[in-house]
């Protein structure tokens, strides 16, 4: 094995003794470690026994026998495409390998050559090797870290219900900005009926923020292990944060840590939501527009005192929550839909695909998201629901219905992107006429009426259901009547063609309120 | 909105989307050609340029449809594209629309 100076180690390759013994000498008194070969199969055989990591640089003749200077740099390429290799030509040589290389090599000598040519040359193409071997090893490390945090943000969690009673499961996607990130995902179940959901986004977006990311979530999952409650885990982290991480001087690196514990108590039907620094928790139960639960607060690492958004709501049978890093905000901002487009989006990926999603996805910052669902314990396969887009109107949007149109196009063709252009055409017109309807009568284009247009999908049926909801009485709804059809000369009056081109151009209708809440729905074609 | 008459049929070129957020001016220009051409034999609505139509755009070309029959004047639409055609065929309105019966086809 040769010695590693400074200097570098080389394999020098060449037919003519005179001149391998000369460059030879040269590089030994330049204070490098030199092994020779007579010609290119040689050269491979030694690569291959001491192995191409054993030599920083090949400096090699082109003209030989066996294999000549140019196939011993494609064998090289493929045993190691970091080391370097120099090759020796003639002048009228070198202008015919520069354009069949294409860069394959890293420089050329030109016969004869100056000793000091010859040292510059290798003390280039070791520098070249070591920088590009340095590079190769923090790209594997830094695929290691993103490998193991992949690995520690549970992608589902065991069934292990009790009969009649509640279960979850848990759906969560992780799209850091690199390989490895700032944001972790951490679930815990103490016993069947509890469930506690940890999300935490460290500030910044390197592979130092995943070494903290991780020490944080074993902290947590540590605490959570002996069950300890959700602010006592809080205030030690603050603690840790504040005291011993940056030791409060500026010298040190100061980091903060938005966390949110989302506690589901399945027995007594209770969620539990503790806020400090993430985007609010979103309770979605069916038929209901999403719920913002527990908003911003101060992240840990800011202040002594904690001031967490704490909230509380009953669980109905069947329902979901959904939480989300600062990240998500950020890109639904950038990419002007809602955070409910971009987490379907994510959500509604598969573990399969969501690589390619990832590489496809141009982040600001680290996204994290997750998904809890609860249901009986009996239905693991129950009906589910994803919201996709919630919007309220006041009565008076009517001149606006464009504008909404467009934002709700945008949000749709976002969250599912195979949704065919027949399909979207025949939601946006659907979902316009139920609209003005909701605004013309069951708001009277009154401001302070409120209409409501929520989306969601069905993953299970493949479905997308909306639902225009106002606060008016409702009326009838009836198709229409023939010998009430407009007249143009009398304006173009209302009539419910509106109705009927809802009823022909969605799978099915079903009203609730006297039809002052509508709900459309449209089957997408097989995935 | 454009208007012109070609052998003696009106032909009205409808610029944009007939949508109920701009259905009140279009009706306003549909009267005012049809007042300007009172000679004209027949109408087409040409809507090359028109990506989407509501009920309120189907109502105003559904008035047109009848304020021509009310006159005894032929009337078609041309030109529709392919999610409006869809939709005069879903709603029945193609062939009222003297669409080509292969195109009204689904």
């Amino acid at each position: 094995m040769l010695s590693a100076p400074a200097q570098g180690r080389v394999l020098l390759v060449d037919d003519d003794p005179t001149t391998l013994m000369l460059l030879r000498t040269i590089l030994t008194r330049g204070g490098l470690a030199v092994e020779t070969a007579t010609d290119g199969a040689k050269a491979l055989e030694r690569l291959r026994e001491l192995t191409a990591a054993a030599f920083d640089v090949v400096l090699t003749d082109y003209r030989m026998p066996i294999l000549d200077g140019l196939q011993l740099l494609e064998q090289i390429r493929l045993l190691d495409p970091t080391l370097a290799t120099i090759i020796n030509t003639s002048d009228s040589e070198r202008t015919t390998l520069s354009a069949s290389l294409r860069g394959g090599v890293c420089d050329f000598l030109e016969k004869p050559c100056a000793p000091k040519v010859i040292l510059a040359a290798v003390e280039r193409a070791v520098s070249l090797t070591r920088r590009q071997r340095s590079l190769e090893s923090a790209e594997r490390s830094l695929a290691d870290v993103a490998a193991i945090q992949q690995r520690l943000a549970p992608s589902r969690l065991d069934q292990s219900g009790v009969p009649g009673q509640l279960d979850c499961e848990l759906t969560t996607r992780n799209c850091p900005i690199h390989e490895a990130g700032g944001d972790f995902v951490s679930v815990f179940r103490s016993d069947p009926g509890s469930v506690q959901l940890v999300l935490g986004d460290v500030s910044g977006h390197g592979v130092l923020e995943g070494f903290i990311a991780a020490y944080f979530q074993g902290m947590v999952k540590g605490m959570q292990t002996v069950g300890v409650p959700p602010l006592r885990i809080a205030e030690a982290c603050n603690r840790f944060l504040l005291v011993e991480w940056s030791g409060g001087e500026l010298s040190h690196l100061p980091s903060s840590l938005s966390t949110v514990f989302v506690s589901i108590d399945l027995v007594r039907r209770e969620l539990q939501v503790l806020n400090c620094g993430c985007p609010a928790v979103h309770l979605l139960l069916p038929g209901q527009p999403p719920a913002a639960l527990a908003g911003r607060s101060s992240p840990l690492g800011w202040f002594e005192t904690l001031t967490p958004g704490v909230a509380t709501a009953a669980l109905p049978e069947t329902g979901s929550c959904c939480l989300w890093s600062d990240g998500l905000l950020d890109q639904a901002k950038q990419l002007n839909v809602t955070p409910h487009a971009i987490a379907a989006r994510l959500l509604l990926t598969s573990l399969e695909d969501f690589p390619a999603l990832r590489r496809a996805t141009r982040v600001t910052d680290d996204i994290l998201v997750a998904r809890l669902r609860w249901f009986p314990s009996d239905q693991v396969r129950a009906d589910d629901e994803l919201p996709l887009f919630h919007e309220a109107l006041p009565g008076d949007s009517g001149p606006e219905i464009d504008a909404f149109q467009e934002r709700f196009a945008r949000n749709l063709v976002h969250a599912l992107p195979d949704l065919s252009a027949d399909c979207l055409s025949a939601i946006l017109l659907c979902a316009r006429e139920a609209l003005i309807n909701a605004l013309d009568h069951g708001c009277a284009g009154l401001r302070e009426a409120v209409a409501h247009v929520t989306a969601v999908f069905r993953p299970r049926q493949r479905r997308v259901e909306v639902t225009v909801s106002d606060p008016g009485p409702g009326r009838p709804l009836v198709a229409p009547n023939p010998a009430e059809l407009p007249d143009l000369l009398a304006g173009t009056g209302h009539i419910s063609l509106g109705l009927q081109v809802i009823h022909t151009l969605s799978s099915a209708t079903r009203e609730a309120r006297n039809g002052a809440e509508l709900t459309m729905e449209f089957a997408l074609a097989a995935a | 909105m454009q208007a012109h008459l070609d052998h003696g049929t009106l032909r009205l070129a409808f610029a944009g989307d007939i949508l109920s957020t701009n259905v009140a001016q279009q009706r306003v220009a549909l009267l005012s050609h049809l007042a300007a051409h009172p000679t004209a034999a027949g109408i087409v609505a040409d809507l090359t340029h028109a990506r989407a139509i509501d009920s309120q755009g189907l109502n105003l070309l559904i008035a047109l449809y009848r304020e021509c029959e009310r006159r005894q004047l032929s009337f078609r639409a041309e030109n529709p594209a392919p999610e409006i055609l869809r939709l005069f065929i879903a709603l029945k309105l193609a062939e009222r629309f003297g669409l080509q019966p292969a195109l009204a086809s689904p």
